[in-house]
């Protein structure tokens, strides 16, 4: 039962999370949190570009997302490298994806200790977004950064003044030595590793990674293989401030 | 934990010893150096002669840091995961089995986190009343009490997980201090959670 628990922000499962992402290596991996033949299904829906028509092509400032925005296309660094942004708060295209994306916040929240649906309703102070991102560029796509550590940022998605108890999830929609190598998602652990996951820790598509926000990381060196259209494929999870008062 | 430039390098060891104790490191383990001045500026300047002292739930604990014996405390462990972080920090304090071996042996204060109840008020309205009538006055306090909203919940979490509930904690310091000498019972301030 799910409340069975005086206090499931309490339980077990949610402190052991608590302890690896705070305390342990700044990272937890949930294996298999959706099936991986949904999570290839989800990134061949999107990144095969069928539904693009239903997307606003173009690139729309984090500042300026506000209630009304429709989702849309971002191609960045190249056409090849896309992030299709839906918002949590609009009509889903999607039901799996939103779905997805709602079970997704509730984990979180309850690593953070905030109320179960934060951040999907229209009074929380900061709204998700959750964003289907391609990259089959190499070189540098996102570069190395911390969030929520101060540092200067041209279009903040809100406050980024110190706060660590925030995290950021990816959720992985391809596979390393499948669909891509070399490179992807690398991550400063808590004692100062710079791994990548998917050829330092094991992840396949359908894992889902919660990892502490203020520790650097970025996404670079994609090497695609097999000429597919996933290359490093994933959801990551932003949450915006102000969109309601836009 | 690594901070940003310009940070307290303490703060790093603060985080490390919340987190340790399965705490989420939020708006209280950031703001521990600062919780632990203003109480300790609020017990010199309404209770200058209290050296041994009661905290209800490990909450208070912040006044000791870098007190080294300055006074003689001990809690009550309400929420294990506060006072074991104090610990780790190094920070001598003594468990109290209950709040009436305390009271038999008259602190000379009781510290009164509102928030700490959680959702049984009467629990800490009972210790409030126990104590003055023992002689030992009271200080209490709430902290990071976000300001009650329309369409909002009013239901918040502590960092470690548990509930409260502003509206009642509002209802139930008004319900202690009306029932009080005020030289026996002092408020200071109630921390509002930052923009």
């Amino acid at each position: 039962m799910f409340f069975s628990a005086a206090n499931f922000y309490e339980d077990e499962d949610v402190l052991s999370m608590r302890e690896a992402i705070y305390h342990g290596p700044g990272y937890v991996v949930f294996k298999n949190f959706i099936a991986r033949d949904i999570a290839r299904d989800l990134g061949y829906r999107w990144f095969s570009g069928q539904y693009n028509h239903l997307l606003h092509d173009g690139f729309i400032k984090n500042q300026e997302i506000r209630r009304d925005t429709p989702p849309y296309l971002i191609r960045r660094p190249t056409d090849e490298d896309w992030s299709i942004c839906h918002q949590i708060w609009s009509a889903p295209l999607d039901e799996m994806a939103h779905n997805i994306a709602m079970e997704s916040q509730r984990l979180r929240n309850l690593i953070e200790g905030r109320p179960l649906y934060f951040g999907t309703r229209e009074h929380d102070d900061l709204l998700m977004q959750y964003r289907l991102c391609r990259t089959r560029t190499g070189g540098v796509t996102v570069k190395p950064h911390a969030d929520f550590m101060e540092e200067a940022r041209q279009d903040p998605s809100g406050s980024h003044m110190f706060d660590p108890k925030r995290t950021q999830m990816t959720l992985f929609l391809s596979d390393y030595d499948l669909d891509y190598t070399d490179g992807g998602f690398k991550f400063m652990t808590n004692d100062e590793r710079y791994v990548t996951f998917g050829k330092d820790i094991e992840v396949q598509s359908g894992d889902l990674v919660v990892w502490k926000y203020t520790n650097l990381h970025e996404v670079s060196d994609v090497r695609v293989l097999n000429d597919s259209i996933f290359g490093f494929s994933r959801i990551v999870f932003p949450l915006f401030e102000g969109v309601m008062d836009r | 934990m690594k901070l940003p430039v310009g940070y307290p390098d303490a703060l790093s060891a603060i985080l490390d010893a919340h987190t340790s104790a399965g705490l989420v490191p939020g708006w209280y383990a950031l703001h521990f150096q600062d919780i632990g001045a203003d109480l300790r500026a609020a017990i010199e300047r309404f209770f200058p002669e209290a050296r041994s002292l009661l905290d209800l739930g490990g909450r208070s604990l912040p006044y000791l840091y870098g007190q080294n014996g300055a006074y003689a405390c001990s809690y009550v462990p309400v929420s294990a995961s506060y006072a074991k972080a104090v610990h780790t920090l190094g920070f001598a304090a003594k468990i109290a089995d209950t709040p009436d071996t305390l009271l038999e042996k008259k602190a000379d204060l009781l510290l009164l986190n509102l928030e700490i109840g959680g959702t049984e008020p009467s629990f800490e309205k009972d210790l409030a009343a126990r104590a003055l009538q023992a002689g030992i006055p009271v200080l209490a306090y709430a902290y990071n009490v976000p300001p009650a909203r329309a369409g909002a919940p009013c239901l918040d979490f502590l960092d470690d997980g548990r509930v409260f509930d502003p509206v009642a904690l509002a209802a139930q310091r008004t319900m202690i201090v009306r029932d009080t000498p005020e030289y026996a019972f002092k408020t200071i301030t109630t921390y509002v959670m930052p923009p």
